[in-house]
């Protein structure tokens, strides 16, 4: 375990999700910040997270869209981002876009730190 | 004068002058070379037309008229030679009564000798015998006449005389009979040329006309055989004649060849007879157009009782409205070509109903005149024709009336695949313009993105005349796409295919149907898939929380939850594979990978699922595929656990692998209930379930092994399964192993 928690952001238009996924990695001891609304993700990186898991069905947005304006944008790009989707047949396209993982629903908690140890790793 | 000179002395030429002058014959004398008129009597100056002043002159002086003749040589030859020379019925040419004239003369000229044999005179004694001359002549010529007209009538001449039995022939006879020249033929030789049969018949006309008591016309007609074998047939008229007693002595005539003839009528019974017998109307008209014949067929055809009745102008046998076309068309027709040929409508007499049919009538011209005589007609009843064309085109149009009618679109095709009838339906919906152009296709409506597996089909359907039947997108009159199911099958006769009968069926409104639930249930799982995330989510995070808090029985029963929800999972990630597989967006991910290996993790994973069934492995295959992981590992999953279900009694279950010609194939035995034979190709099927007693004691959606098949058959392989019943099943797949130089071309 790192001294300083790390931050996690969390992007689902799913308040289930949000609350649910969120409280599974607070019990992991990780800082979690989240939005509901597509169109603020990009705003909220001054934040600074770790590490940002980014449905890709975002209500009005695509989050593949998301995900290319953060990796173009010189502040976010190196922000581990990993796409979370219910089809499986979305992986090919995320990583397109610049995701590091992709995750499909429904996952086991096991799984979603494993990755997100994985991609954070060097900033401890 | 002395008497006993009473005999006037030889010598006395003035005696010879008186017996000469006195002579009925004429004579004359000539003299010397020049042949001087010595003496001549009046007989001969009568015959010669001459006076006596021709005494004292030469014979060429006073007949200067056969300066042309041969006789002034003769005479001199005469005279140079000392030979007599005789002439019989000689013709001579001269002037009597101041015109010349031809006499027919007997005469000599005879030498008169010295005693020395020297020549001093010629003696010429004549005698007229022309009227003799002429008179046989005139016979000669009327015999040549006889002949020639016997000749130009191919008559021959006979004559037969009962009496001694014998028969004159001339020549044309003997050619007749087979008799050579010249032959006085008995009676009964000449019988033995006439043809078997009709010798007796012959003998008694003979008699008939020989017997004075009856002296029959003798005209009878008979065959007779030549030398050659060749039958003739033969016309002979005769007259018989009787002496005073009574007793015929002469039966003469002629004969004729009328082989010709007689076939010639032969010829004229046989065509009449075809005439009679044809089922045709055949007529006559005249040239005024009266008719003058008509055959049985064309009198029933119209209604005519008699031949009688028949007899009436040509305008009587038509319908009223036709009389325009025979003065006009027909008329003119014949005038030019002599010869018409056409469709027209006669009129039955009785009942007034028109009868069409198809007449030809042509100008027929007198054998010997050469000259227009009428016209013969024949024509063939069109009633029973017409009246079939008419049944046909109602069932066509029947047939069109139904096929406009069905609600899909109709098509045939010939057996090189031209589409040759397309219903009303089909004009409808691709637009009248476009349908009515030239070459039926449905190329230009079909959909490009399914223009290759359409083409392919139609082809295929086409190579081996098997059924074809095929989905595609078809274009309709608003430039829509719209999906059609389209169906041929071969028309065969005598395994010959005769056509292609087709329908292209609308079925749009079902695909969008389908798609509608595919739509639906791709977003039915997804939906589903969030609440079962967040259920997931916060079960291992209770789990975990219970686990660290040491309620290890509640941090159980959580577990338990969460493998519920995976199992919810599964089946809701069955429904999305279905509604990807249907809609032919099924994805793979294709990476090399070890099959061995994807079957241990999936038997590790498996095995803590089932207490009692243990998984056995048998792997000798050992080698990598290009595959998508993830689907093979579902398809072993699926497998497994149907294995685990459908064997409950049992406790074993084998996987096993090997390679096969570079295919992969790989087993799963189970030692349980087994399939039913005729069950085995359906378990393959979407929504199968097994059936029976037994149905609800196993759950299941029953699209396992469906999408199992559906992911192998996209992978480019095959499953299949052998199974006895309550013996067990073995589910097998076989993949192609694909060498690392292939990959790219993947």
């Amino acid at each position: 375990m790192s001294e300083r928690s790390k931050k996690i952001m969390i992007a689902d238009d799913d308040p289930g999700i949000v609350d649910a996924v969120g409280m599974m990695l607070e019990f992991e001891g990780y800082e979690v910040t989240s939005t509901m609304d597509g169109s603020t993700v990009v705003d909220m990186m001054n934040d600074h997270p770790d590490l940002l898991l980014l449905d890709i069905w975002m209500s009005g947005e695509d989050g593949r869209d998301i995900c290319k304006k953060l990796k173009h944008t010189m502040e976010t790009k190196n922000i581990p981002v990993i796409m979370i989707s219910a089809s499986r047949d979305i992986q090919t396209s995320a990583i397109e876009s610049g995701a590091d993982d992709f995750l499909a629903k429904p996952f086991d908690m096991a799984e979603l730190v494993n990755k997100i140890e994985r991609l954070t790793a060097d900033i401890a | 004068m002395s008497t006993t000179r009473s005999y006037p002395s030889f010598n006395d030429e003035a005696i010879y002058r008186i017996l000469i002058e006195e002579s009925p014959t004429p004579m004359a004398l000539y003299v010397g070379r020049e042949m001087v008129v010595k003496v001549i009597n009046p007989m001969m100056l009568k015959t010669w037309g001459k006076d006596a002043s021709v005494i004292g002159k030469t014979y060429y002086e006073s007949l200067p008229e056969l300066a042309d003749q041969p006789y002034f040589k003769i005479l001199d030859d005469v005279f140079t030679s000392g030979v007599a020379y005789t002439a019989t019925e000689d013709r001579v040419d001269l002037v009597v009564d101041g015109r010349l004239q031809t006499f027919y003369f007997n005469f000599t000229f005879k030498p008169l000798k010295n005693s020395d044999g020297s020549v001093w005179g010629v003696l010429n004694t004549a005698a007229d015998v022309t009227e003799l001359a002429l008179t046989r002549e005139k016979l000669r010529h009327s015999e040549e006449f006889r002949q020639a007209a016997l000749d130009a009538a191919e008559l021959g001449a006979w004559n037969f005389n009962p009496i001694n039995e014998k028969i004159a022939w001339d020549k044309r006879c003997r050619e007749l009979f087979g008799f050579s020249a010249g032959t006085v033929v008995e009676y009964k030789d000449a019988l033995k040329g006439v043809h078997p049969d009709d010798t007796s018949f012959l003998q008694r006309e003979i008699n008939l006309a020989v017997d004075p008591n009856v002296n029959k016309n003798f005209d009878v007609k008979y065959r007779t055989i030549s030398a050659d074998k060749n039958m003739r047939w033969v016309r002979a008229k005769g007259k018989a004649y009787f002496n005073e007693n009574g007793i015929c002595d002469r039966f003469s005539g002629t004969v004729q060849d009328i082989t010709k003839e007689i076939y010639d009528s032969e010829e004229q019974r046989r065509l009449l007879k075809l005439v009679e017998n044809s089922q045709d109307f055949i007529s006559l008209s005249n040239i005024n157009g009266n008719v003058t014949f008509i055959n049985p067929a064309g009198l029933q055809m119209v209604g005519l009782d008699s031949l009688e009745e028949a007899m009436r102008p040509n305008t009587d046998y038509v319908e009223p409205e036709e009389l325009f076309k025979i003065r006009g068309e027909i008329r003119k027709d014949i005038a030019e070509k002599g010869i018409w040929t056409g469709e027209i409508n006669y009129r039955h007499f009785k009942t007034k109903e028109p009868i069409p049919v198809h007449a030809t009538t042509m100008t027929v011209y007198d054998y010997l005149t050469g000259e227009s005589w009428g016209r013969a007609t024949i024509s063939k009843d069109l009633r029973q024709e017409k009246a079939a064309q008419q049944a046909l085109t109602d069932q066509i149009k029947q047939y069109e009336f139904v096929t406009n009618f069905m609600p899909v679109q109709l098509w045939t095709a010939t057996a090189d695949g031209t589409i040759d009838f397309v219903n009303q339906r089909a004009i409808e919906y691709a637009g009248e313009t476009t349908a009515n152009s030239e070459g039926l296709t449905w190329l230009n409506f079909v959909h490009p993105d399914d223009m290759g597996f359409f083409l392919a089909a139609w082809n295929e359907a086409l190579e081996t005349g098997e059924p074809y039947e095929v989905e595609f997108r078809l274009k309709d009159k608003q430039g829509v796409y719209r999906w059609h199911l389209s169906r041929a099958l071969p028309f065969k006769i005598n395994g010959e295919i005769i056509k292609w009968f087709g329908t292209n069926t609308n079925i749009d409104e079902q695909k969008q149907l389908q798609r509608q639930k595919d739509d639906f249930l791709a977003i039915a799982s997804h939906e589903l898939k969030t609440p079962v995330t967040s259920i997931k989510a916060y079960a291992q995070v209770l789990g975990a929380m219970l686990g660290k808090e040491g309620e290890i029985k509640k941090a159980e029963m959580v577990a338990r939850m969460d493998a519920q929800v995976n199992r919810l999972t599964n089946l809701i990630g069955d429904l999305l594979d279905v509604t990807k597989i249907n809609s032919g967006r099924l994805q793979f991910n294709k990476t090399w990978f070890d099959v061995d290996e994807v079957i241990k993790e999936t038997i590790e994973d498996l095995q803590h699922t089932t207490q009692k069934h243990e998984l056995l492995t048998d792997l000798k295959a050992g080698c990598h595929i290009y595959s998508d992981k993830d689907r093979i590992g579902q398809v072993l999953t699926n497998l497994i656990t149907n294995a685990i279900k459908y064997s409950p009694q049992a406790d074993q279950i084998i996987i096993s692998t090997e390679i096969e010609d570079d295919r992969i194939s790989v087993c799963v035995q189970d030692f349980g209930i087994g399939i039913p034979e005729d069950k085995k190709d359906k378990v393959f099927e979407q929504f199968y379930r097994v059936s029976g007693n037994k149905q609800h004691t196993f759950p299941g959606l029953g699209l396992g092994l469906y999408i199992s098949s559906e992911i192998i058959k996209r992978e480019g392989g095959n499953m299949w399964v052998n199974s006895i019943e309550n013996k067990g099943s073995t589910f097998c797949f076989s993949l192609p192993i694909r060498k690392p130089d292939e990959e790219k071309a993947y």
